[in-house]
């Protein structure tokens, strides 16, 4: 059996590690472009920054590979990490311990989104919401002993809250989503094991009860009232029983048999009866199932019998197959009197067995047969069993209260920032951002109509040019970029990442252009932020759409495969049984006859036993069972015609009174010397629950 | 149908050919009974031949034919039809009980009550067996069919594998009136339990079986 693949919640887990992992590094890359401190911390404190740093790098690096707990240890490494050198540079900073140069708690450790995201996979939702508590309080500790309390050092942290709020709510959400995925694929594995097994064991019946029916209980019929100068022909019936017992198990579904052993069998079966083969040349190098081939050979093979005997005198007849990758395709078609297919019963041995009952008793198989005035056509296909539908991975819906969190904290912090900030600028870039926000729509968690969606990257576009209207333009005064980030992440989140991806590009190219027209020292961080939170929850998205799409792929595949050994498992099994079971009962007597043993009494005796056991399985039903069974083989060696009816087989009856029955049953039976005995299973409704009848007398079980 | 008054020539239609060995022995064996042949499906006997007064029929025939079409074409010909099975897969059982068949037998019931029941469908008489009673008591279709207390006690007695002479005794009464039940259960089951193709023939069917008041014109 293949490896299962990883569940949905390790393939979130470990690509949120990788994008965690990734935004570190480009911080750390960055980090002098961004913002560039000639008041640089010592070696001594930016050693350590960096190592703690570059550990979320390392859990990235090492993710793909590891296991869900693994996944768990290598975040909160990256979170420690993080966090404590920003502990130590805050509280360096508080207890005067810095440099008495260093004026600015280094940005690289304020971007405390990344270890809150890390506590979300290291720890849970809790662990993250403490993570943040800290975090937040650490920076501001910091700020205070460097003295920052400039407008530029409240926006970063105040956006830097923000996005922590709004990843822990989205990472919540896509870790539920995913552990919900997870359990709904177990499900629907369970679902398909156990429903390709039911359908394997009952094809498994279907085929024995054929045989049994075509071949055993005719032979033993004829064993039984035959003239004994019909030895040669019993003995090659009975061997003939015996082969199709032995090959019922020989052809186990796991061993693939080659598409031009078909076309062979195929070709041989057209010859016989002087068929048109239409096969086109160069047909792919196959496989099929054993099972598969051998109901397709055989159904063909009976599909052109019946053509041969029924469509009359003159009728033209071929055969044509197709087949590729993914199945084959054969249609039997002549020109000859046609039938009508409605009326063939589903109780029909014939057409239905031989035809329609040997494809459908195949994993993938399916028989059509049309028939009219014009001729028929009897179409048989099988089709290798596809990667399956599993429902994708739905992160909306488990967003819950989550989404007011997300909008209330982004909307509220943006006003805050706003307020800080008091000038006209300010409330452009807000109107900007709310109406960006609220025409998005977010009571249907869709992706919004090409209309919002122009709207919505109009103004977080347009933001952009808003610097112009106001000089100077630090970081904190254009706070509103970031804001406007935000808005273009909730459109990517939202199913348009492209677009999102897209807008992130045009903003930063316009905001560009600004910066060039009106320079300013803090520049690239007022680029630079809004553009990674945009761009970041982009290719986030776009991620997690590919891993949605790979995890249903995969998860498909895992299901058709899985449905395939089930079904073979049980087949195989079922078949074992009952060839077991059939050469527990009848092998000995068919190997006597086969061996031209003289038909004495003694013979036909257990032939008629035999045969008289076996159709106990079909109209016997539940009577077919102990000490019943052994009590009529008795009976039916002295002479007595036994004969079982279950006439209620819809009707429950609990198994001790079954057994109550047969028990009370065989009574009768065993004082049953010659004539006939009768043991029913009365239909519901009646005074008794069954009635035991010899020629002598009747009793009834009431129970 | 009428009675041969020389030997009555009996066909066997089965597909298996081993069947047809042993019955056909089993027919000549019968006094007044003439093996006339086999053939594997009812469109090559009455096409080939050979003619026969009695068909001894397949139940569960390998090709696209319906049990009880079967009997309709074979009837038509203007043979008897005795049904024989191994399978005693109870619907299609039902499915000939509504057909014009004179019984059904089973292949492995005692080979002198196969013989006996061939003479005697080969006379025209009706063979009624466990088999078709439990078929027929057992169709839940059936259970509210306008059957006296009586019949229903014949039919169940019958079913429960009793023959005409014990269900007689059973209930006191003679043998004749045991058959005079049986025949109307016949007759009703066929009137009863025909197929219905359309609305009318239902609402007919409901009227000729006393479910539906008889319409009156006012």
């Amino acid at each position: 059996m293949s490896a299962r693949a990883p569940s949905t919640e390790l393939r979130v887990a470990r690509l949120l590690t990788i994008a965690g992992g990734v935004v570190t590094l480009v911080i750390i890359v960055s980090r002098r472009a961004v913002v560039p401190d000639p008041r640089a911390l010592p070696w001594s404190y930016t050693a350590p920054v960096l190592v703690g740093l570059l550990l979320a790098v390392l859990a990235a690096a090492r993710s793909p590979w590891a296991g869900g707990e693994e996944v768990r240890l290598l975040n909160r490494l990256a979170v420690v990490g993080h966090l404590a050198p920003l502990l130590a540079v805050a509280t360096g900073s508080a207890t005067g311990a810095l440099p008495g140069d260093v004026t600015r708690l280094p940005w690289t450790l304020s971007t405390i989104a990344l270890p809150v995201t890390g506590a979300a996979l290291g720890w849970g939702t809790t662990g993250s919401c403490a993570v943040l508590a800290v975090a937040v309080g650490t920076v501001r500790l910091g700020r205070l002993g460097t003295g920052q309390h400039d407008l530029t050092s409240t926006a970063n942290d105040v956006q830097a809250a923000a996005t922590s709020v709004v990843l822990i709510v989205l990472v919540a959400a896509l870790l539920a989503a995913a552990r919900d995925h997870d359990r709904a694929v177990a499900h629907a594995f369970t679902a398909a094991e156990r429903t390709a097994t039911e359908r394997a064991v009952r094809a498994a019946h279907r085929r024995t009860q054929a045989l049994v029916h075509d071949e055993v209980l005719a032979t033993l019929f004829l064993a039984a009232h035959g003239a004994p100068a019909l030895r040669d022909q019993i003995a090659a019936k009975a061997a003939r029983c015996r082969r199709l017992i032995r090959e019922m198990t020989a052809t186990p579904g796991s061993v693939p048999v080659p598409l031009s052993d078909l076309v062979e069998r195929l070709r041989h079966s057209a010859e016989e009866v002087g068929a048109e083969l239409l096969i086109p040349a160069g047909l792919p190098r196959l496989g099929l199932p054993a099972e598969a081939a051998t109901a397709l050979a055989g159904a063909a093979r009976q599909a052109l019998i019946n053509s041969r005997d029924h469509a009359g005198d003159g009728a033209r007849r071929r055969l044509a197959l197709r087949a590729g990758t993914d199945g084959v395709r054969i249609v039997v078609s002549d020109d000859g009197v046609g039938f009508d297919p409605h009326r063939v019963g589903p109780d029909r041995m014939g057409v239905s067995v031989s035809i329609l009952g040997r494809m459908s008793s195949i994993e993938g198989g399916d028989a059509d047969v049309s028939s009219g005035s014009g001729g028929t056509r009897v179409v048989l296909a099988w089709s290798r069993p596809e990667a399956e539908s599993v429902a994708a991975m739905r992160p909306a819906g488990h967003l819950g209260t989550g989404l007011s969190v997300i909008l209330a904290t982004v909307a509220l912090t943006q006003m805050v920032l706003c307020v800080l900030a008091g000038d006209w600028v300010s409330y452009i870039g807000l109107a900007a951002i709310l109406v960006g926000l609220v025409v998005m729509g977010w009571r249907r968690l869709e992706p919004p109509t090409p209309a919002r969606t122009a709207v919505v990257l109009l103004v977080s576009v347009g933001a952009s040019v808003l610097p112009l209207l106001r000089t100077p333009h630090g970081y904190g005064e254009a706070w509103y970029l970031t804001g406007a980030a935000f808005v273009l992440a909730g459109l990517a989140t939202r199913g348009r990442p492209l677009t999102a991806l897209a807008g992130t590009v045009l903003a930063t190219a316009v905001g560009g252009a600004c910066v060039v027209l009106r320079p300013h020292p803090e520049a690239a961080a007022t680029l630079v932020r809004p553009a990674t939170t945009a761009a970041i929850a982009s290719l986030y998205t776009l991620a997690i759409q590919r891993m949605q799409r790979s995890t249903t792929a995969v998860r498909g595949r895992e299901l058709a495969s899985l449905r395939e050994r089930a079904w073979a498992r049980a087949q195989d099994e079922e078949l074992r049984r009952r060839s077991r079971f059939l050469d527990d009962v009848i092998g000995r007597t068919l190997d006597l006859l086969a061996a031209g043993a003289e038909l004495d009494p003694d013979l036909r005796g257990d032939c008629v036993a035999l045969e008289g056991r076996l159709r106990d399985l079909y109209r016997g039903g539940r009577l077919a069972r102990q000490p019943l069974v052994d009590a009529a083989m008795a009976a039916r060696r002295r002479g007595v015609d036994v004969v079982f009816l279950d006439d209620a087989p819809g009707h429950h009856l609990a198994e001790d009174t079954l057994d109550a029955i047969a028990h009370w049953m065989r009574g009768n039976i065993d004082r049953v010397g010659s004539g006939r005995f009768t043991g029913r299973i009365l239909p519901p409704g009646r005074d008794a629950l069954a009635s035991a009848v010899t020629s002598e007398e009747s009793t009834l079980f009431r129970g | 149908m009428d009675v041969a008054v020389s030997a009555a020539r009996v066909a066997i239609v089965d597909d298996h050919e081993v069947v047809a060995l042993a019955l056909g022995a089993l027919i000549d064996a019968q006094p007044g009974l003439e093996y006339a042949g086999r053939r594997a499906t009812v469109t090559e006997l009455l096409a080939r031949g050979p003619r026969a007064d009695l068909v001894v029929l397949d139940l569960n025939l390998r090709d696209d034919t319906q049990p009880a079409e079967n009997v309709a074409r074979l009837t038509a010909w203007g043979a008897g039809v005795l049904v024989v099975t191994s399978g005693e897969n109870p619907y299609l059982v039902r499915d000939v009980s509504r057909s014009d068949a004179l019984g059904i037998v089973r292949k492995s019931a005692p080979v002198d009550e196969i013989g006996e029941a061939i003479a005697r469908a080969a006379r025209g008489e009706p063979i009624i067996t466990t088999e078709w009673a439990a078929a027929v008591d057992a169709d839940a279709d059936f259970a509210s069919a306008p059957l006296t207390d009586r019949e229903r006690e014949v039919l169940a007695l019958y079913a429960s594998g009793l023959g005409a002479k014990a269900v007689a005794r059973r209930l006191h009464v003679s043998e004749n009136t045991v058959d005079d039940h049986i025949r109307r259960i016949r007759l009703v089951y066929q009137r009863l339990c025909r197929p219905a193709n359309t609305k009318v023939e239902l609402y007919q069917r409901g009227v000729e079986d006393g479910y539906l008041p008889v319409p009156t014109q006012r």
